[in-house]
């Protein structure tokens, strides 16, 4: 196998580039970590490490050299010999070194001394804490032992793009990142996915500030779909679900486009996916909030990651956006969005809630004049 | 995939929605959220920053990258010992120091692991992608990240790995070997599909894409189709073709048989060499010698046309010059009723741009662009009056709003805010 792969007759699902280092060919999911199976002997993608002895023991074997001059191999090679400062002195390794003769690390240096000379560094305390969502999970082992994800399952990251992309914002990309595993369904990223759009109340609450909504639109509208490879992936877990790909493949069939399929969303796990890597896929619910979605990365699980089956889909990027506050106050993310309102600079104008009540209901509660107002949801309450 | 479809799928937006009287405030609220989630994408722009701070930081690595396993190359060994010393001696391991923050630590590894995995993997001799073994040995345990980084192994390079063990294994270079087997036994190995992580950056991408256009040949189409053999070849046919129409109309010649110039061939030839010689003259300098050409140019050296070339420039520039000359030697006698602005006469070289003393004045040399700065009218006349002693020097320079607070002897200094260059 190793040796067809050498000679440049590479498989069917070994991945490789369509266009340069942008995106992969259509690779079949299931099939290619078949094909990293087959190749790769089972220790090396297994949760557990041996232990040194075994190790030297069996790369003697195949070495055919005794132990000793393995031994004396393994002084040699070891991880001391690469470092620079002797262990009574140690470095800081928070400094750049004085005099570097490496050109990152001038770089580095230069970056540093301009930093010093402004007046205000910027620290946020999101970026102490921005490591987090990545390194929460690390090795993370649960407590039944039936939820641990299986050795050689494979991992996907999903970029999930945020519906909304302007000229303006198009450098940055405003992104979720989901890691999944091969083996799940299609509906589990779908669940895992939050967006603004599916937490919206609809409604006019003028006259019942009090009341409390029931029902968010997720629960009114439950259609969805993916899109993958000329496939449409319905969510129709649900009897009020509908097939909202209908107009566009409608559509579609007038306009001389090549035949769109359709499938349910629920009966398929990544395994059974066909996709490129690194190309922009669609993610629609809510009827018309769009995300574009990325497969950046598809690799075998590592001892490192989360090994708890139940916590996958795993969020491990989000991207943060400013949240907008109360035009009154300023201070606090806003709850309400009010309309025709006179007491308002503008229209629509944004309240927290406190701020809402005490402009628009005297101290009975009772409204003070006619306006109409809505419950607003805030794009940054994920931050 | 996105523009079309989104259109019709907003109007699938009521066709979805069941409960006819949730559609009014649906579909209204959803327009204020759409509203709303445009102003408030603005961004931290610490994130943005920090990405693009670490894509600086590629080439830079790739020149420390390259300097240590020249070194590497240089010795003409393979063993171990002699890459830590030369690693040791470079203090290699200190790469990853100096920097503060997690996640910049970790990203900065990802990127350290990934530009050295491809000098571990093909193209590249033996020897370096033994060095490039070294290297990510060297890198993966020297980082400071936490969980360490693993290098990314993609699925097409496993095979050529396993080919340079086998290499290494009967060349009995056990260190290679050894070193590998540590890192797999390791668990340093991220077995993926591709070697790094691709999220369509197409923008990006084409940014990085360096200029090829300075190192590209200059086309040579015209000059490969029109060779000496073709030459001959048309020759042949066309004294072929001549003696057929003279055998035809030997008795009555007439003029609607001469459909092909008489001189075909040696035309042909002298705008395919006026073609090139145009074309050695338009590329730069040096490069005009490459000769792509076919046809055996007669002494075209590259010396004579540069010569010619510059020729041409200094001609040019001596137009201009005397064009000057002549629009700037005479005073325009003005109106009576401006006669306190009397137009002066200054040469024609001050009026000009001046040429940066740098190039030195070399003909037909680009000179650098700049932007120039016109002063304003109003500091221009102040500027003259004072130059005339009509008012004192204090005039030239505007009082400033928080001035009016602050004696004039107290001088500040204003914080020069200067942006940092990669």
């Amino acid at each position: 196998m190793a040796a067809s792969n050498a000679d440049g007759t590479l498989g069917e699902h070994v991945p490789r580039y369509e266009s340069n280092d942008l995106n992969s060919q259509v690779i079949h999911i299931g099939s290619f970590r078949n094909s990293w199976l087959e190749t790769l002997p089972p220790d090396l993608y297994s949760y557990e490490i041996k232990s040194e002895e075994i190790e030297i023991a069996q790369l003697a074997e195949v070495l055919q050299i005794p132990t000793e001059t393995l031994n004396e191999l393994k002084d040699i090679c070891s991880v001391d010999s690469l470092k620079s400062h002797p262990d009574d002195q140690p470095v800081d390794s928070n400094v750049v070194p004085p005099n570097p003769d490496l050109a990152c690390l001038r770089l580095r240096k230069k970056r540093q001394d301009y930093k010093k000379t402004l007046v205000r560094d910027l620290v946020g305390r999101h970026d102490t804490y921005s490591n987090e969502m990545e390194s929460v999970h690390m090795g993370l082992m649960p407590e039944d032992s039936t939820s641990v994800v299986p050795e050689g399952e494979i991992i996907l990251s999903f970029n999930i793009v945020y519906p909304i992309l302007f000229e303006r914002f198009k450098h940055v990309r405003a992104h979720q990142t989901m890691q999944v595993l091969g083996s799940q369904n299609l509906t589990e990223l779908r669940d895992a996915i939050c967006c603004v759009s599916d937490l919206q109340v609809f409604g006019e609450f003028s006259n019942m500030p009090d009341a409390t909504p029931q029902y968010i639109s997720k629960d009114h509208y439950k259609s969805a779909f993916f899109y993958f490879e000329g496939v449409f992936y319905n969510d129709t877990r649900y009897p009020e679900c509908r097939d909202i790909s209908e107009t566009t493949r409608e559509w579609a069939k007038t306009r001389d486009f090549p035949e769109f399929k359709t499938a349910k969303m629920e009966d398929m796990t990544f395994y059974d996916l066909r996709m490129k890597i690194g190309y922009p896929y669609f993610y629609c619910h809510q009827g018309d909030c769009e995300h574009v979605m990325v497969l950046t990365d598809i690799r075998l699980i590592h001892p490192d990651d989360c090994r708890d089956r139940t916590l996958y889909p795993l969020l491990s990027h989000k991207h943060r956006v400013m949240t907008r506050k109360c035009c009154v106050c300023h201070l606090y993310i806003s709850r309400w969005i009010t309309t025709n309102d006179r007491l308002a600079p503008m229209d629509p104008c944004l309240f927290c809630d406190k701020c809402f009540r005490m402009l628009h209901y005297d101290a009975q509660g009772n409204k003070l004049y006619d306006f109409q107002a809505y419950v607003y949801v805030d794009p940054g309450v994920f931050n | 995939m996105g523009s079309p479809t989104s259109v019709l799928l907003s109007l699938s937006l009521k066709s979805c929605c069941n409960t006819s009287s949730y559609v009014d405030t649906a579909t209204q609220t959803l327009f204020w959220l759409r509203l709303f989630v445009c102003s408030s994408l603005r961004v931290f722009s610490r994130q943005i920053i920090m990405s693009e701070q670490l894509r600086k930081f590629e080439e830079p690595l790739k020149t420390d990258l390259e300097e240590l396993l020249g070194r590497f190359q240089r010795t003409t060994s393979v063993r171990y010992e002699d890459f830590s010393s030369m690693w040791r001696d470079m203090k290699f391991g200190d790469i990853f120091h100096g920097i503060q923050n997690l996640k910049e630590k970790n990203a900065f590894s990802r990127i350290a692991l990934n530009t050295a995995t491809a000098y571990f993997l093909p193209p590249y001799s033996f020897q370096v992608r033994v060095g490039g073994l070294y290297v990510l040995y060297g890198l993966y345990h020297s980082q400071c990240s936490l969980p360490k980084q693993k290098i990314r192994l993609a699925l097409k390079d496993w095979g050529d790995v396993q080919a340079f063990t086998q290499d290494a294994l009967s060349s009995q270079h056990y260190d290679v070997v050894y070193i590998l087997h540590k890192l797999l036994g390791t668990k340093a190995f991220h077995f993926t599909a591709m070697p790094v992580p691709l999220a369509f950056l197409r923008d990006k991408k084409n940014q990085v894409m360096p200029n090829t256009e300075a190192v590209a040949k200059p086309s040579s189409r015209p000059q490969q189709l029109v060779t000496t053999e073709m030459l001959e070849e048309v020759a042949n046919i066309h004294q072929h073709y001549k003696q057929l129409k003279a055998s035809v109309s030997a008795q009555h010649p007439e003029a609607s048989l001469n459909l092909v110039r008489h001189n075909l061939v040696p035309k042909l030839f002298n705008s395919v060499m006026s073609f090139s010689t145009w074309q050695n003259i338009h590329t730069q300098g040096g490069e005009a010698s490459v000769q792509s050409t076919s046809l055996d140019e007669p002494s075209t050296s590259s010396s004579s046309n540069q010569h010619q070339q510059q020729q041409e420039c200094s001609r040019r520039a001596d137009l201009l010059a005397s064009i000057k000359a002549r629009s700037y030697g005479q005073v325009v006698e003005v109106a009576k009723s401006r006669r306190h602005r009397q137009a002066e006469l200054c040469s024609a070289g001050d009026a000009g741009p001046r040429e940066d003393p740098g190039m030195g004045g070399v003909p037909g040399a680009i000179p650098r662009r700049r932007r120039r700065f016109h002063n304003s009218l109003r500091y221009r006349t102040l500027r003259r009056l004072y130059e005339t002693g009509g008012i004192p020097e204090e005039f030239l320079t505007s009082t400033k709003l928080w001035r009016l607070s602050k004696a004039d002897q107290e001088e500040t200094t204003r914080a020069i805010k200067t942006r940092f260059k990669w």
